[in-house]
């Protein structure tokens, strides 16, 4: 059973279906392909879990060794179970032995450096908006945001209510883009929508 | 306690009845303002003698001299129940009871715009049955399912027991509808007044809330105390008369089968036939979400609930700076992975992956044999151990 086990893939793409596989490939171009080397082309090393070593079973098994999916919402983390549920205490029982904890974590997405938060005070905030009022055209949100080291965000929600009225600035600034969009061509116009649909469905999940 | 006499709900048709026509068996949602006075006779001229159902005596003499009664009256006479095989086969496919009588069975399928009089159509009925529905399909959902945000649970009420579904599962009982309806159609046909080709349906005049204008918003929180029990409004006056689309009228003749096992059977029947009938169905609940801020909205949660600050980090990417990268990002709190998602972009994928942990969360299922609360209502039922119960959608 187990040798059978052990050369079941080969056998699998070269009987039946496999044969199709190959003819499917191999449909346009003529390699100089004959029974010997395609079988050694597809002769690849099997999963560790089908091999036999001195630690697998001695007698009949079931190997486990399911394809790679991505993983259902119906699973839920063991961080998002209550309390009271039973299931987090087998769960933390087998925790360790199925996924250990990892030394090493994978790398984040952002790897910009974090801005601070709440760490301007009133007579900062009171500047921000002179600054604005005097030369709102000098000090943009981007510059103030750099001398002041907070988000840009925080400036904005700082000169909401300064008295600087922006809707000019604002008026300008959606024509500057509309006339930016105007200017793409078709296939970049479809690669937008397209890229707006995707985050649609993304929403979705779907 | 005052006792309910639930026999005397549907026993009209038995029953000589001498009482005005105000305090009719009429349903809440139903209520009919000013009907025309109206004699009906449960049984043909042929037998009219002591056994004479009448309700209001003004046109009696009129009655009494017509022979042939059959084409009269807006609704089969009792007596055809007994003969209509489609009847019968309709029973005998919904292994119904044999307490669940043959009439009562007809009574189900004549919706309030076939026969306006609230003592021959399924108004009643009906209403008491979308109730034992709801309220089933209701506590089930919040217990399987605890976590459930508001919008979610009425579209998986709505998908559960709502019209659409109602008229899926009345024409695969193989109940079909009659052309138009009458006292010579045959008792196993679902009678209401189709609407016309090209007419439209009738606008909702007004609702029971107490907004004064309808352009108010309605909030999620409002629906939940105004609104039925899909989040719709619900009609100030329903005029029954009028005709009506298929599938409220197979919704309603669904309904009224729920109430009359419910009022021949019991409880605990009723309760089986929904089960089998409706809960069975299965139904995608991880499709039904649609999330705006997702990323905002899973850090709030994090926040609420005393989690680290999520972080998405990159699992695996293949293609980088190609025409097709994949990049399988994960939401890591702490050293605990919350959820996982791939996209073509580490934008889309990060946007994935805070989705597929929202709906982990809000999906959480104490299981799918969770006791519910009418499981106490046999007798000898064990001790109940309360479900779980969430503090609520996160917020944002």
């Amino acid at each position: 059973m187990d040798a059978r086990l052990v050369r079941r893939p080969v056998i699998d793409l070269l009987s039946g279906r496999g044969q199709c596989l190959i003819s499917l490939n191999a449909s346009s171009q003529r390699h100089q392909s004959s029974f010997r080397r395609t079988k050694q082309h597809l002769n690849i090393k099997p999963d560790s879990s089908f091999l036999i070593s001195n630690d697998s079973p001695k007698q009949d098994h079931i190997i486990f060794n399911p394809p790679s999916a991505s993983p259902s919402v119906l699973h839920t983390p063991l961080k998002f179970l209550p309390k009271e549920d039973k299931r987090r205490q087998l769960l933390a029982v087998t925790a360790g032995k199925l996924n250990p904890t990892p030394s090493r974590l994978p790398p984040p997405v952002s790897r910009k450096p974090k801005i601070p938060h709440h760490h301007l005070s009133d007579a900062d905030i009171a500047e921000i908006q002179r600054l604005k009022r005097d030369e709102p055209e000098k000090w943009n949100n981007l510059r103030l945001s750099r001398k002041f080291n907070c988000s840009s965000m925080f400036i904005s929600i700082c000169l909401s209510q300064c008295g600087y009225d922006d809707t000019v600035t604002r008026e300008a600034e959606k024509a500057r883009l509309a006339g930016m969009m105007d200017s793409w061509g078709p296939r970049r116009r479809k690669a937008h929508e397209d890229k707006l649909r995707r985050m649609e469905i993304a929403l979705r999940d779907e | 306690m005052k006792r309910l006499r639930l026999e005397r709900w549907s026993g009209q048709l038995f029953t000589a009845r001498s009482t005005p026509a105000s305090i009719r068996p009429c349903c809440l949602r139903q209520q009919q303002a000013a009907l025309p006075p109206r004699i009906r006779f449960s049984s043909s001229a042929a037998a009219l003698s002591d056994d004479l159902i009448l309700e209001d005596g003004e046109e009696l003499e009129e009655e009494f001299s017509s022979s042939s009664s059959d084409t009269k009256y807006p609704s089969p006479p009792l007596e055809a129940a007994f003969n209509s095989s489609k009847l019968a086969a309709l029973h005998a496919r919904l292994n119904l009871s044999q307490k669940l009588p043959l009439h009562t069975m007809a009574r189900t399928l004549v919706d309030p715009s076939a026969d306006s009089n609230a003592d021959f159509n399924n108004a009643a009925l009906s209403n008491l049955g979308g109730s034992i529905m709801s309220y089933h399909v209701s506590e089930w959902l919040l217990c399987t399912y605890p976590r459930l945000p508001m919008t979610v649970l009425f579209a998986a009420a709505y998908a559960y027991s709502g019209p659409k579904t109602l008229q899926m599962v009345g024409k695969e009982w193989g109940v079909e509808t009659a052309a138009a309806p009458g006292g010579e159609v045959d008792p196993g046909y679902l009678q209401f007044s189709k609407l016309k080709p090209g007419q439209g349906l009738q606008t909702q005049v007004g609702s029971i809330r107490p907004d004064s204008k309808s352009y108010y918003r309605r909030g999620m929180s409002s629906r939940v105390v105004y609104d039925d029990e899909f989040g719709d409004t619900v009609p100030k006056q329903a005029e029954n008369d009028l005709p009506l689309p298929t599938e409220h009228a197979y919704a309603s003749f669904v309904k009224a089968v729920v109430g009359s096992v419910y009022l021949h059977s019991g409880s605990a029947a009723a309760k089986t036939f929904v089960t089998n009938h409706i809960l069975s169905r299965y139904l995608q609940i991880a499709s039904l979400f649609q999330f705006r801020e997702p990323v905002r909205e899973l850090s709030r949660l994090c926040a609420r609930e005393g989690f680290e600050y999520p972080v998405a980090r990159i699992v695996s990417e293949t293609g980088r700076r190609s025409r097709h990268p994949v990049f399988v990002v994960g939401i890591f709190s702490g050293a605990d992975k919350l959820g996982e998602g791939a996209g073509p972009s580490l934008g889309e994928a990060r946007t994935r992956a805070c989705v597929h942990a929202l709906k982990a969360w809000y999906l959480y299922s104490p299981g799918s044999n969770v006791r519910v609360p009418s499981e106490m209502e046999v007798a000898g039922a064990k001790e109940w151990e309360p479900v779980h119960i969430d503090i609520g959608e996160v917020i944002h």
